[in-house]
């Protein structure tokens, strides 16, 4: 049996001549949680909405693997996409008994995933009454509904207070820690590298990595960085944009920092420098955060 | 299945404004002052010149009733259309496909409620003829024998109507236009009926019910469209006189046709609402 518990294969959406999603190929393992990145308009929510239902995609499959009917598979996938859904006019309570009566969930575990997320003594208030916050601590109980074995949640911390957005935080891993496993659909970069384990960078609708967070942070990613310096910082910035392993170059709080190809190491630099007549004062490898780094691939290929 | 689905869409009624205020206006605004001419205006004493208790008391009551009770129906369509397009802008169409509801368990949540409202309306209907009919010392269980086929016409033509309701509500989501379009359409097909009639027939022959086209008394050519089919199922008790009157009985293969329309018409705001409920993207 396959580990994983959603793969994915060749899923594309198109609005008109628009592609949004194109050609994408991934899997979720088991147990994961799965972080995917890319800027608005990426095609994150796209994605999610044609693995939900919302969006029929135009071409290629999914398949939720826990489960063989995949007609009510959405029952055992407590999802949270874009923005709380409910009915304004209906308590919170009520609300989330609709849910519960479609998840086919006894109704006793309301007040249970109620509490979880403290809103257990406003169940009675009408959800047009709710704050921000509140609204998304309700779509996260929502979420919590009949303990399911897998997670999905788009921008869980929208509209959260700083408080809020680390209780979210420790939630997340304390699901984790129950042997659940999460999609969790972001732009928050410093989000997505404090929890995720695996994630996928799309941007305009293309795969631009598939990978674990680890790998792409550090001995996984697709080139090399380096802090650099010399006397003559003009001379060596006009040197640099000659060497052809130097894929690009840009200032990071007054130090210059090169992108190289992958298999460049810190002494070949040196060496093509020395050679150009160019002696370093400093040379040290460097790893960018993971938002240093999402912002050069998209940069780089767009 | 289908007590869940009764209960998801009770959730969301009960505390509807919308439908309890439509709700009361239907009972009070509209059947009191039926109830009220049935039981001392005009069209109270002609019926009851036939003897009480006599076949004609009850069709005569029957036809009367059902005829006047047909209209109401748009009201009920209003808190169709009010709650679907409340259902795009609150979302609920979406979150419940994402909760895990099949979307042909959507569509089966909506007609539940139709059916639900038509036959409401048609027990509504028979409580108020009931009333009218026990104040006259008629019998209760000749009144509900006598009253079925009204009863399944009443409920079959605001099946129809709020199908249409549906109709509209699933095409556009925002509430007024939706209403708009609703009620501009029965306009349409009004004034359209009564221009294809008023051409077709001979000089004359809506006085006499003579025209004939395509073997339809030329004034019944409002059973070709949507809404005259579904409110075909339960004519005036003027036309039926009239007819009777001018030499042209009521066949029974006239009220097949009615009914054969209607359930064309029925059938057919089935199947475009389901095709729209499948392939909508939300």
């Amino acid at each position: 049996m396959s580990n994983n518990i959603l793969e994915v294969s060749g899923l594309t959406k198109q609005f008109g001549s628009l592609t949004a999603v194109n050609q994408l190929d991934f899997e979720i393992p088991q147990g994961a949680i799965f972080g995917l990145l890319g800027p608005n308009g990426s095609g994150k929510s796209t994605t999610l909405g044609m693995l939900l239902g919302v969006l029929s995609p135009s071409s290629g499959s999914y398949n939720w693997t826990f489960q063989e009917n995949q007609t009510h598979v959405r029952r055992q996938i407590g999802t949270l996409l874009e923005q709380p859904n409910f009915i304004k006019n209906l308590s919170a309570y009520d609300n989330l008994l609709i849910c519960a009566t479609i998840k086919g969930v006894d109704k006793s575990d309301i007040y249970r995933v109620l509490k979880i997320v403290g809103l257990d003594q406003r169940a009675k208030s009408k959800f047009g009454t709710y704050s921000t916050g509140m609204k998304m601590r309700l779509g996260i109980a929502n979420v919590l509904l009949g303990d399911p074995k897998i997670l999905i949640l788009d921008e869980p911390t929208n509209g959260l207070d700083p408080i809020g957005i680390a209780e979210v935080r420790q939630l997340i891993l304390f699901l984790q820690s129950q042997g659940k496993t999460i999609l969790l659909a972001s732009h928050l970069l410093d989000e997505v590298e404090k929890v995720c384990s695996h994630m996928m960078i799309l941007e305009r609708g293309v795969k631009k990595y598939f990978g674990s967070v680890q790998n792409f942070v550090s001995g996984g990613r697709t080139s090399m960085f380096y802090h650099i310096q010399a006397d003559d910082m003009i001379q060596l910035a006009n040197t640099l944009t000659n060497l052809d392993f130097v894929i690009s170059i840009h200032d990071d709080e007054g130090k210059n920092v090169i992108e190289t190809q992958k298999d460049i190491s810190a002494s070949e630099v040196n060496r093509a420098l020395a050679e150009q007549g160019i002696y370093l004062n400093h040379l040290s490898e460097y790893t960018p955060s993971l938002e240093q780094q999402f912002i050069n691939l998209t940069k780089n290929k767009a | 299945m289908i007590q869940k689905l009764f209960l998801i869409d009770f959730l969301k009624y009960r505390r509807s404004r919308a439908f309890l205020g439509i709700s009361i206006l239907y009972i009070v605004i509209i059947a009191f002052p039926i109830l009220s001419t049935l039981t001392t205006g005009q069209i109270g004493k002609e019926m009851l010149d036939s003897s009480v208790n006599s076949p004609e008391f009850y069709n005569n009551i029957w036809q009367t009733i059902g005829y006047l009770f047909k209209f109401m129906s748009f009201m009920l369509a209003l808190i169709v259309i009010t709650h679907q397009t409340a259902d795009y802008q609150n979302n609920s169409f979406r979150q419940h496909i994402i909760d895990g509801m099949t979307r042909w368990e959507y569509y089966l949540s909506k007609l539940i409620v139709l059916v639900t409202i038509s036959a409401g309306a048609a027990l509504f209907s028979y409580l108020i003829v009931s009333l009218a009919a026990g104040f006259h010392g008629a019998s209760v269980f000749k009144m509900f024998a006598s009253g079925i086929p009204f009863l399944l016409g009443y409920f079959v033509s605001t099946l129809g109507l709020l199908s249409m309701a549906l109709f509209a509500g699933l095409i556009i989501k925002n509430t007024g236009l939706a209403i708009a379009l609703y009620l501009a359409y029965m306009l349409v097909e009004l004034v359209l009926t009564l221009t294809l009639s008023a051409n077709l027939m001979p000089v004359g022959g809506f006085a006499t019910n003579q025209g004939k086209v395509l073997g339809l008394n030329a004034f019944d050519i409002d059973l070709l469209f949507p809404k005259g089919a579904f409110l075909g199922l339960l004519p005036s008790p003027y036309w039926l006189q009239r007819a009777i009157n001018g030499g042209n009985d009521i066949s029974k293969n006239d009220y097949v046709f009615r009914w054969i329309m209607a359930l064309i018409y029925l059938g057919v705001f089935q199947l475009v609402n389901l095709r729209i409920i499948t392939r909508k993207e939300i």
